[in-house]
């Protein structure tokens, strides 16, 4: 049995115990109310608190996730900035173009890419680029994020609820949901290198980028970001086929 | 501290207030005790809206019920009603 679970069902216990005792053996309002209280307690902390994750170890597992993409974009000294997508069977991927002779690519062929095959390297309809998993392709999964859901919503309850990498955020959405704009409040993580947060965003961004893939179900570009220990400000904007 | 740990806790140190308040008062009625921690629960989680392990929010049922159990008696009381 989990910890919490336990403390819980120990405070519900001894609440219900010194209510009954207060209410109907010493007649007394005061302690039965505050053996109520104490049952309040335990059954939010049943209800609320789950068996936590240390902060420190999915923080050093995400950075270090983050220093394995830094070293392949270094070394293929990559900085384009990435789009986000979600491919058919609900996994997320960033997809790194190339800077070729044939400049950006087009909205329909960054679209079609959910359908390319998932390489390493991809060379598909003439975009050529890279394919990796960002890091928060999986907190997404377990946050349960779905397409079509509120995006303000499932951002909050992906990085604050479920992951508490930021303590707020606050999203609008502009040009019938093709652009979003996103305020994330003292994210808890940052990233000191360079090729990761020119093409992914810093790692707070990168995981709002891999929800807004998900919620929009369609690729999503960092346009802007501005980090601050204090906030994050962050454009991302959808790429459709039409 | 995540935000759930955090609204335990919150919660658990406003608890205490309208305890210490109403004992102070000589409250005898539990009614009015139960009435401050359910709006207190209510309160806070419209401010700090910590995400529940179970769909439905049994704590928040239990404590209305309670809640509008309390507030009849009183205005049953009020009205001169004695059968509640």
């Amino acid at each position: 049995m989990e910890r919490n679970t336990l403390v819980g069902a120990d405070f519900l216990l001894m609440g219900f115990i010194i209510s009954g005792l207060g209410f109907f053996l010493a007649d007394d309002i005061p302690i039965a109310s505050f053996g109520f209280a104490l049952a309040v307690i335990g059954a939010l902390i049943l209800l609320i608190v789950p068996e936590p994750v240390p902060q420190d170890a999915l923080k050093a597992l995400l950075k270090d996730a983050v220093r394995n993409v830094e070293i392949i974009l270094e070394e293929s000294g990559l900085r384009n900035r990435a789009y986000f997508m979600r491919m058919e069977d609900g996994e997320v991927r960033a997809f790194i173009p190339l800077t070729g002779p044939d400049g950006k690519p087009l909205a329909p062929q960054v679209a079609e890419l959910d359908k390319a095959p998932r390489r390493f390297i991809v060379n598909h309809m003439g975009m050529r680029g890279l394919l990796v998993i960002p890091p928060g392709n999986e907190i997404v999964k377990l946050a349960k994020v779905e397409k079509g859901a509120d995006l303000e919503e499932a951002l909050r309850s992906t990085l604050v609820e479920y992951s508490d990498l930021a303590r707020g955020v606050l999203a609008i959405e502009e040009n019938g949901g093709n652009i979003a704009k996103i305020q994330i409040t003292k994210p808890q993580l940052g990233s000191d290198s360079p090729y990761f947060n020119d093409a992914l965003g810093t790692p707070v961004s990168c995981l709002a980028g891999c929800v807004a893939a998900v919620v929009k179900g369609m690729p999503m570009k960092i346009v802007e970001e501005r980090y601050d220990p204090e906030f994050i400000r962050l454009t991302l904007e959808g790429t459709s086929a039409s | 501290m995540d935000s759930r740990q955090r609204f335990v806790l919150v919660y658990a140190a406003m608890a205490m207030i309208p305890f210490t308040v109403f004992t102070f008062l000589n409250t005898t009625d539990i009614g009015i005790f139960v009435s401050a921690y359910t709006i207190e629960y209510f309160a806070l989680r419209l401010i700090m809206n910590p995400k529940l392990r179970l769909k439905v929010d049994v704590l928040g049922l239990i404590l209305l019920v309670l809640f509008v159990y309390f507030v009849a008696l009183r205005v049953a009381s009020i009205l001169g009603v004695t059968y509640l």
